[in-house]
């Protein structure tokens, strides 16, 4: 079977499977992927928008989020036969923040990490400008006036992450992730303006 | 962090409510949060709409990422050799170099060159014609004087990705991925 094969194979997997979890999926895919190299191409085309994005907002720079999004697909294939269970998302996640903060440190290492946060390209090319859109900024400036912990548990929340996997990810309680979201989402609604009875109830919401 | 048994009981649920909520809007749970959960406060369900609304969908340039698609395609089976910002390897491995790192590095191996010529020429020996000592023969190369032999050719193996994040940010406690040790000193 050719690459291109595989590829389309467990593309094809991919489309038909939605009822399933995106856990499953991810299984099948990994598990294809430690026999088949090549189809790890799947798994990277569901996860570069998330992982890219997360970069961005934590580096700031097209040039940054594009080498560490390199490192963090580059070096998840390397470890994909120490991957075992639980959530492949969350896994390749702990990646991306430890690429992350490695970036940090390298850029400066005598700051403490908690003042590491400055996501602005200071001189952006045009195309960095178009993106670098009114609507980023402001979520940009919403997410700076959190303190650092609320700050991760929000920018892993807008990669796409339940509670769960952020708490893998950052090392903490499922129960003390919801609390930094909660308060952290508490302090927004004011920034955001968002009036009482402007949302729906939670049992409103349809996917 | 303490609460009063009453409204940290009563926030809890709210907390709960919420992180059910979001998941539900990132579709982690296609079927929605169950009617049975806290109702939760519109304004706060508003704000994790509005935040998702807001938040720009910064997409990867599209010449990056079927570079990257291609490179990692290419890549051998084998572990490829990971260095924090980016990865290096022969033989068909990952050859994703940082710019900035590509060119530091090369300098550094011009840098180099200059002091093992120049040392040739210092001492009136053509570096061609120089003997070679029996353990920098071993080692494989020339090694000139100063710089070490075989000592310095050792190479320093550095741990795989999995590290643990000091500095206020907590060490991922499970499945770090753990890649073998790599080589980071190439002689």
């Amino acid at each position: 079977m050719s690459g291109g094969d595989v590829e389309r194979v467990w593309t094809g997997v991919v489309a038909v499977a939605s009822p399933r979890s995106d856990n499953e999926i991810d299984r099948e895919l990994v598990a294809r992927a430690r026999l088949e190299p090549r189809a790890f191409a799947p798994l990277y085309d569901r996860y570069l928008d998330p992982i890219y994005r997360y970069c961005y907002r934590r580096l700031g720079t097209r040039e940054a989020a594009e080498d560490a999004t390199s490192a963090v697909f580059a070096r998840a294939l390397a470890a994909l036969p120490a991957y075992r269970d639980g959530s492949f998302r969350a896994w390749l996640f702990v990646i991306a923040h430890n690429i992350v903060i490695d970036t940090h440190r390298r850029r400066r290492p005598e700051q403490p990490l908690a003042d590491q946060y400055e996501p602005v390209d200071r001189d952006p090319t045009p195309e960095e400008a178009a993106l670098a859109s009114d609507a980023r900024q402001s979520v940009h400036d919403l997410l700076a006036i959190l303190p650092a912990d609320q700050r991760r548990v929000l920018e892993l929340r807008l990669a796409g992450l339940t509670g769960a996997e952020i708490a893998h990810v950052l090392g903490r309680s499922v129960a003390a992730v919801k609390m930094l979201q909660l308060r952290a989402m508490t302090r927004l609604r004011a920034e955001l303006g968002v009036p009482v009875g402007s949302g729906e109830r939670a049992h409103d919401v349809v996917s | 962090m303490t609460w009063s048994p009453s409204g940290g009981a009563r926030e809890r649920a709210t907390a709960d409510a919420l992180d059910r909520y979001w998941d539900a809007v990132t579709g982690a749970h296609p079927g929605g949060p169950s009617p049975a959960g806290e109702p939760l406060d519109p304004g706060l369900t508003g704000s994790v709409r509005r935040l998702h609304l807001t938040e720009a969908a910064a997409r990867p340039d599209p010449v990056f990422a079927a570079k990257l698609r291609g490179e990692l395609m290419a890549a051998s089976p084998a572990p490829a050799v990971a260095t924090p910002a980016g990865v290096a390897g022969v033989g068909g491995r990952l050859i994703v170099w940082p710019r900035h790192r590509m060119w530091v590095e090369l300098a550094v191996v011009a840098a180099l060159l200059v002091v093992i010529l120049g040392g040739g020429a210092a001492s009136n020996l053509p570096v061609s014609l120089a003997p070679v000592p029996p353990t920098a023969a071993a080692a494989g190369g020339l090694v000139p004087a100063g710089l070490g032999g075989e000592a310095a050719c050792a190479p320093t193996v550095t741990p795989g990705p999995a590290r643990a994040a000091s500095g206020g940010t907590p060490a991922p406690t499970t499945p770090v991925p753990t890649a073998p040790a790599r080589p980071t000193a190439m002689c």
